[in-house]
């Protein structure tokens, strides 16, 4: 009895050591397991976080299964309630907990967030959320905070322009810019294309866009564009407008 | 004896009359200053909030009504935390920042204070996500949203709640207090003090800034929501807009983004305020009316009176050889001292009365000023002399036989 008694003191001991040690994690829940699965298979998630099965969250259940039924095999519906102590990790780490309900959001299997919306979904809202690779990785790099410098090359043999080069080099941007590339004949990417207003017929060569976190368009440049230009551009892009009075204009001083 | 030697035994001689005389003067004076010196206060205040917080735009509960900018939150109607998000998710142009306030009254030591919970910006970085959704869906218009190349400095002191109107970092078992708590309760950086049973860490001391967040005890709004039982609401929401442009585009945006609440920005606040000092100004134009009327009537009816009393001496005087300029000099003389001493009187009188409740009308404290003071002795000085010029003459034209014919 008494040997028994020591061995729960010690199995109890270890697995308090265990919790406590900075490299214990709590196993992913139920929602996250299906959004880590569904980005494992190359899927969207649609989250539907909810407080009440109410008539808001059904309508909103009813057109996400109206919007994913020909997408059956590029996205899935996880459902999570956010008043569920298991999935607090996912509510926090959204911060969702207190936004308007129901909430749904797409995320791409990159994990970038392509949409979200409080309330009211309509199926064109799932529609716009399937986004293009390449603008995928644009806006997970502007989520994770970083400038994106987008090479749109005319053929397969495009290089990043010098300047580009330099820029991503340059110590006061360094790691806080992505750069990512695409072909203008790439069809996956006609859509993002035309968002960007590049006309893939007069482009002969290769074409920068340049943009920003939270979710600014700081420019599109030719390939001659140079280092200086986009360090000038990114800190002009802090003025947010032609007013006098504006905040930003006023730093920019 | 000489023309003031004389003038002086005259009023100290009839010193109820100088009374009389002087006192319409005296309160015309004391009036003018009063609400001249709280119009300039006023309208001083309305120029600073309206530059330091003309790009803001205010979200209220439907209910709510609202005199002053800084006292936004003390209200007891209160709006769903939810909306903050919704904000957020649209991704409006021009929308700076963010910062939901949800205050009550809270007893620390013997003392009644505002308790305030606000969202530090670190809350936002999550949502901060979400605007980078809206970068293809919303073509910007206008004042556009402003792009952080990463090493933006911000300031991350306790002050910024004073300079930005929102804090970046606040643990949720801290607390920032305003000055006049600070000075009231002793309580420093650093001190641990318990409200609501709760025991905070004081996180800062923010600069006096002449409002009502000098009175203030700002906490984490979860929290406060969280000891007050109150739920996730908050009193309301200040949108910091980028420029005044952007306020004045959010309104319609978000009155339609959020119809069960009421959209305000600044010039909205400040309108009534600025039609209270319209009038005020116009009041002050009709003091100075009554002053120049009935103060004048009143030192033109008491020279006129002192003229037809002092007759036989006016007659005597001339007969001894009195100029009619001396004689009129005299009575002229005379009106100038009961105007210069009515005025600088009825100017403090106003002085005291402006700074001691000026702050109670006007929200904001009263400073003298010197020229509006020394334009109000002036204008009773010349209404006194104008007043007194008539009266003056008929003396200087007063026969000195008749001095002789009442003999």
């Amino acid at each position: 009895m008494k040997r028994f008694n020591t061995s729960i003191v010690l199995f109890a001991t270890l697995v308090a050591l265990s919790a406590a040690s900075p490299g214990w994690t709590a196993s992913p829940s139920r929602a996250e397991q299906q959004i880590g699965q569904a980005a494992a298979e190359q899927k969207y998630a649609f989250i539907v976080f909810y407080k009440k099965n109410d008539a808001a969250t059904q309508a909103v259940v009813n057109t996400l299964a109206q919007g994913i039924a020909s997408r059956k095999d590029r996205a899935v519906v996880v459902y999570v309630n956010v008043a569920d102590p298991a999935e607090k990790a996912l509510v926090d780490k959204h911060k969702t907990g207190r936004a308007p309900m129901p909430l749904t959001l797409a995320v791409a299997p990159n994990g970038a967030i392509t949409g979200i919306f409080a309330q009211k979904l309509e199926v064109k809202h799932v529609d716009a959320s399937f986004v293009t690779p390449t603008t995928a990785d644009c806006m997970k790099s502007l989520q994770d905070g970083k400038a994106v410098l987008l090479c749109v090359h005319p053929d397969e043999n495009g290089l990043a322009p010098a300047g580009v080069k330099a820029f991503e080099a340059d110590p006061q941007f360094k790691g806080r810019v992505s750069l990512v590339s695409m072909r203008l004949d790439d069809r996956a990417e006609a859509s993002f294309l035309t968002e960007l207003q590049i006309d893939a017929a007069k482009t002969r060569e290769t074409t920068v866009v340049f943009m920003a976190p939270p979710g600014v368009m700081v420019g599109k440049y030719a390939s001659s564009v140079t280092n200086a230009k986009l360090a000038a551009d990114l800190h002009a892009a802090g003025k947010c407008c032609d007013d006098p009075n504006c905040k930003h204009g006023k730093k920019a001083k | 004896m000489n023309l003031r030697l004389l003038v002086w035994k005259e009023l100290r001689e009839r010193p109820a009359a100088l009374v009389t005389s002087g006192l319409a003067v005296l309160l015309g004076v004391a009036a003018l200053v009063a609400i001249r010196h709280v119009v300039s206060a006023s309208e001083t205040e309305v120029g600073r909030q309206m530059e330091s917080l003309g790009a803001n735009v205010l979200i209220l509960p439907k209910e709510a009504t609202l005199q002053n900018y800084y006292a936004a939150d003390m209200q007891r109607h209160t709006l769903p935390e939810s909306h903050v998000s919704r904000v957020l998710i649209e991704g409006l142009p021009g929308v700076e920042r963010l910062s939901p306030k949800f205050s009550t009254t809270v007893q620390v030591g013997e003392r009644d204070v505002t308790l305030t919970g606000i969202l530090p910006q670190s809350e936002f970085q999550a949502s901060a996500a979400w605007q980078s959704v809206s970068l293809f869906s919303n073509k910007h218009v206008g004042c556009k949203k402003a792009a952080s190349s990463g090493h933006v400095a911000t300031d991350t002191s306790p002050d910024a709640l004073v300079t930005d109107r929102s804090i970046a970092e606040l643990n949720e078992n801290e607390i920032v207090v305003g000055a006049e708590v600070a000075e009231a309760t002793g309580i420093a950086a650093g001190d641990a003090l318990t409200i609501l049973g709760e025991e905070f860490r004081t996180l800062g001391v923010l600069p006096r800034t002449g409002t009502v967040d000098d009175s203030r005890i700002f906490a984490h709004l979860h929290t406060v929501q969280r000891l007050t039982g109150a739920g996730e609401v908050v009193s309301v929401i200040e949108v910091l807009g980028c420029c005044e442009d952007a306020a004045g585009q959010l309104v319609p945006q978000l009155s339609a983004l959020l119809p069960d609440a009421k959209v305000v920005t600044i010039s909205h606040v400040v309108q009534a305020q600025v039609g209270v000092n319209r009038l005020m100004g116009n009041m002050s134009l009709f003091v100075t009316a009554i002053l120049v009327v009935v103060g004048g009537s009143s030192v033109a009816g008491t020279i006129a009176a002192n003229v037809r009393d002092r007759r036989r001496e006016v007659g005597t005087l001339m007969a001894l050889g009195a100029s009619p300029g001396y004689v009129a000099g005299m009575f002229l003389l005379k009106a100038f001292w009961v105007g210069l001493g009515a005025g600088i009187v009825g100017a403090v009188l106003g002085l005291v009365a402006a700074v001691g409740w000026g702050p109670q009308w006007a929200a904001t404290a009263v400073e003298p000023l010197p020229g509006p003071t020394i334009a109000a002795v002036g204008v009773a000085v010349v209404v006194s002399l104008a007043a007194a010029y008539f009266p003056a003459r008929r003396a200087a034209k007063i026969d000195p036989c008749l001095c002789f014919q009442e003999i």
